[in-house]
């Protein structure tokens, strides 16, 4: 009987061993593993041609593991304490620093891979972005810059100049405001959302609220409490008032906006294809109002740096990747090369107009990839080029932008707040409680504060 | 000695057949709340869940201090028990009606039972999301209709709007919309599940006792309340034992339709917002024990006073 059972225990655990020296067999071999944000089949499926690819060059098999964003945080998290991380991460730049303080990215690895690249084919804005003591946090890869589109034929009829500063801004909304068919400028104005906090961040940036310390000062403390943050606050009030009532969010406005029931909005270069009228699931009113093909697209100005009393800034996403420590550094950075290299320009195409060159060219052909992104198809239902639809003048300020891109907190070692400032969403609550007329100005500008300054205690 | 002998070898036996459950509860219940208690009383950011710091006796009692010293704190613990009394009564109350509807014999029953669990089984997401397009104020299909047939003067933003101004009839008065909309939600969402234990207890009531009380002149709300609702008390009160639990731990409902903006912030939502906002996992921790021990206060002070479990 205690034989039986003994033997019995025995051969369940000879297999559970096998299986479990299997999977680390299966592990030992050539391969890394790639988790990506970019989720979408179609997606998918050229990131999986990319790989392909690099394995026929160099040997080196890559799993490739999507995650959606949202959960991204979460998912990094468990896959830390489990002592399972990937070798290889795209995350935008909120977590970058952040997850290279708690020891989850590897900066001396992608330090490596940019100086074997050359740093100087990169664009220098965003390698400062990423920039710790001991080099490079991760190495950028993507990029797009948000735009104020309007409608450039409603401000020739009303003799309007193009809304790159905040006196014309609001001169131009009040002189288009008509109500519920034209509404002047629709802001983010709903308190979940994370469009919320790029639209309030691209104008506070403009006046030169930039988390912490001032423009050109060396001080650099958490400085959200400050007049030009009032003026900020004051401003985009006085905007929410050409804005739809309720909460506004990134469909709202591009749907008012394609449906030529806004004369302004801020948005993300994703709206470029929609806009286009290369997608069927998105109808252009104004397209077909007029039967004509391309009218709106063609009658919308972009503005990419707004300029406030205090300042000037484009706001900017940017996608990095990085290496983690528990990463076989020699393949995961022949991988991350790779993707900067070779398969950069099909990286890119798949989504042209929300995914610019941060790297500009080769050591050997320096313009290389910004000339390629020009000839870059976009589009869902039909694909054409951008130059295309917006002319070269459009397509080139864009990728020029990519320089310039701004952040609050990067480059001044508050890089670290801004994943828990959206992931916290504290900023457009705050926000929203002072649209709705629950506080004033000064008073939102110090909650605001505080409430940034709890967040960074710990 | 002989009877001592099998005595302890079906004891022994006993232990054998019970240990693997006690395994289970032993790995999947007692340890993580004793590993949850120890890290909330430990500074814990994302760094620290690798290394040795986790095991070491550094206890102290800041994270509950941060938590409770949140200004936000009671507003969100009142939001939470209001959500979790409103939702559970709400829910047992229409699952109650349903129940009484659907108990009498007509034609398509069994097709109407059928459709009454339909909210309960869809998937949550598709919900969530079903209903926040069809409330919203812009894009949504209820306001639209409500405008254009002049039931409202203007769109009302059911999920987003924190406090909501009601005249009637001269008295005004202010409700927390935000949270009212998602407590109707919840009392929609999970009436099905209150619904199919009280049909089963309505069925197993005797008719005799509706006969014996029409006979001596009963009408039907003498014999709904003198009849109906005292046999069903045993199972009404367990319900909301079951729905105050789960609703109090309730995450995924409230996440997906408001993110817990407009006044619909609750502790569940907290504990994420720590773990994943903040990075904090020691706080957020803490806040999961305070849910635990606001719970085990409840289950305690219902069995002792409130549970009554006829024979």
């Amino acid at each position: 009987m205690r034989k039986l059972f003994l033997l019995k225990t025995l051969s369940l655990l000879t297999i559970l061993s096998l299986i479990i020296m299997c999977g680390n067999l299966a592990n030992a071999e050539d391969e890394i593993v790639f988790w990506t944000t970019e989720v979408e089949k179609d997606r998918l499926s050229t990131q999986q041609n990319i790989a392909k690819g690099f394995t026929k060059k160099t040997g080196i098999a890559v799993r490739i593991i999507p995650v959606e964003e949202n959960f991204l945080a979460a998912r990094v998290t468990a896959a830390y304490a489990a002592r399972s991380l990937p070798d290889v991460l795209y995350h935008p730049i909120d977590f970058t620093i952040g997850w290279t303080k708690a020891g989850i990215l590897d900066s001396q690895s992608s330090t490596e891979v940019v100086t074997s690249l050359g740093k100087n084919t990169f664009s220098p804005g965003p390698l400062d972005l990423v920039r710790v003591k001991s080099g490079y946090a991760a190495v950028p890869l993507d990029a797009w810059g948000q735009l104020l589109l309007f409608r450039k034929d409603l401000f020739r009829e009303k003799g309007l100049e193009a809304p790159d500063t905040w006196d014309r801004i609001l001169k131009a909304a009040k002189a288009l405001n008509n109500p519920p068919k034209m509404w002047g400028f629709e802001v983010a104005t709903d308190p979940g959302q994370t469009y919320t906090q790029q639209v309030f961040e691209h104008l506070a940036l403009s006046n030169g609220v930039r988390l912490a310390g001032r423009t050109g000062d060396p001080n650099q403390e958490i400085n959200l409490n400050t007049p030009e943050m009032v003026a900020t606050l004051r401003f985009y009030k006085a905007l929410s008032r050409f804005t739809p009532p309720g909460n506004i969010n990134w469909l709202h406005t591009r749907i008012d906006y394609l449906s030529g029931r806004a004369a302004m909005i801020i948005w993300s270069p994703f709206i470029l294809d929609e806009l286009s009228g290369l997608r069927n699931d998105q109808p252009v009113l104004p397209d077909i109002i007029k039967k004509d093909p391309g009218f709106l697209a063609r009658n919308t100005g972009f503005v990419t740096v707004i300029q406030g009393p205090n300042g000037s800034a484009q706001y900017g996403q940017i996608n990095c990747i990085g290496i983690t420590l528990d990463a076989a550094r020699a393949p995961a950075k022949q991988w991350v090369e790779f993707l900067l290299g070779e398969g950069y320009l099909r990286w890119l195409s798949m989504a042209a107009e929300g995914k610019l060159p941060v790297r500009k060219g080769t050591k050997v052909r320096p313009e290389c990839f910004i000339n390629g992104w020009m000839d870059l198809d976009f589009g869902v239902t039909t694909r054409a080029k951008i130059s295309r639809f917006y002319g070269l003048s459009v397509a080139k300020s864009m990728t020029a932008g990519v320089n310039g891109l701004d952040r609050w907190g990067l480059a001044r070692g508050k890089g670290d707040l801004i994943s828990k400032i959206y992931g916290t969403k504290i900023i457009p609550e705050i926000l929203k409680r002072f649209l709705d007329g629950e506080l004033n100005a000064k008073d939102a500008a110090r909650l605001m504060d505080e409430k940034v300054r709890a967040l960074e205690d710990r | 000695m002989t009877i001592n002998s099998k005595y302890h070898r079906e004891s022994r036996l006993a232990f054998w057949m019970l240990a693997p459950t006690f395994a289970v509860v032993l790995a999947f219940v007692v340890f993580p709340v004793l590993w949850n208690l120890w890290i909330s009383l430990k500074p814990v950011s994302l760094a620290d869940l690798r290394g040795d710091t986790l095991f070491q006796f550094n206890l102290s009692l800041d994270n509950f201090q941060k938590v409770f010293s949140d200004p936000d704190f009671e507003t969100i613990l009142l939001t939470t028990l209001i959500y979790t009394i409103g939702g559970s009564l709400l829910s047992i109350l229409l699952g109650l009606m349903a129940a009484l509807l659907l108990n009498a014999r007509f034609l398509g029953r069994a097709f109407l039972r059928g459709l009454f669990i339909a909210p309960y089984i869809a998937p949550v997401v598709a919900v969530t999301f079903t209903w926040s397009f069809i409330l919203d104020p812009q894009l949504g299909v209820f306001n639209r209709f409500a405008v254009d047939h002049g039931l409202l003067a203007q769109p009302i933003p059911f999920l987003s709007q924190r406090w909501l101004d009601l005249d009637i009839m001269g008295v005004g008065f202010r409700i927390p919309l935000a949270l009212f909309s998602v407590i109707l939600f919840e009392g929609w969402r999970y009436f099905p599940f209150a619904f199919l234990f009280i049909l089963a207890r309505l069925q197993a009531i005797p008719d005799e006792f509706f006969h014996a009380a029409s006979v001596d002149g009963a009408t039907p709300f003498q014999r709904f309340f003198h009849i109906t609702l005292p046999q069903l008390a045993t199972v009404l009160s367990t319900l909301f034992l079951f729905r105050f639990i789960w609703t109090f731990t309730k995450f995924d409902d409230v996440f997906l339709l408001t993110r817990g903006q407009a006044g619909t912030k609750v502790l569940p939502l907290n504990v994420y917002d720590y773990a994943f906002g903040e990075f904090n996992i020691g706080a957020s921790s803490a806040t999961a024990m305070i849910l635990f021990g606001i719970l085990a206060l409840f289950i305690f002070i219902y069995f002792r006073w409130g549970l009554r479990i006829d024979d």
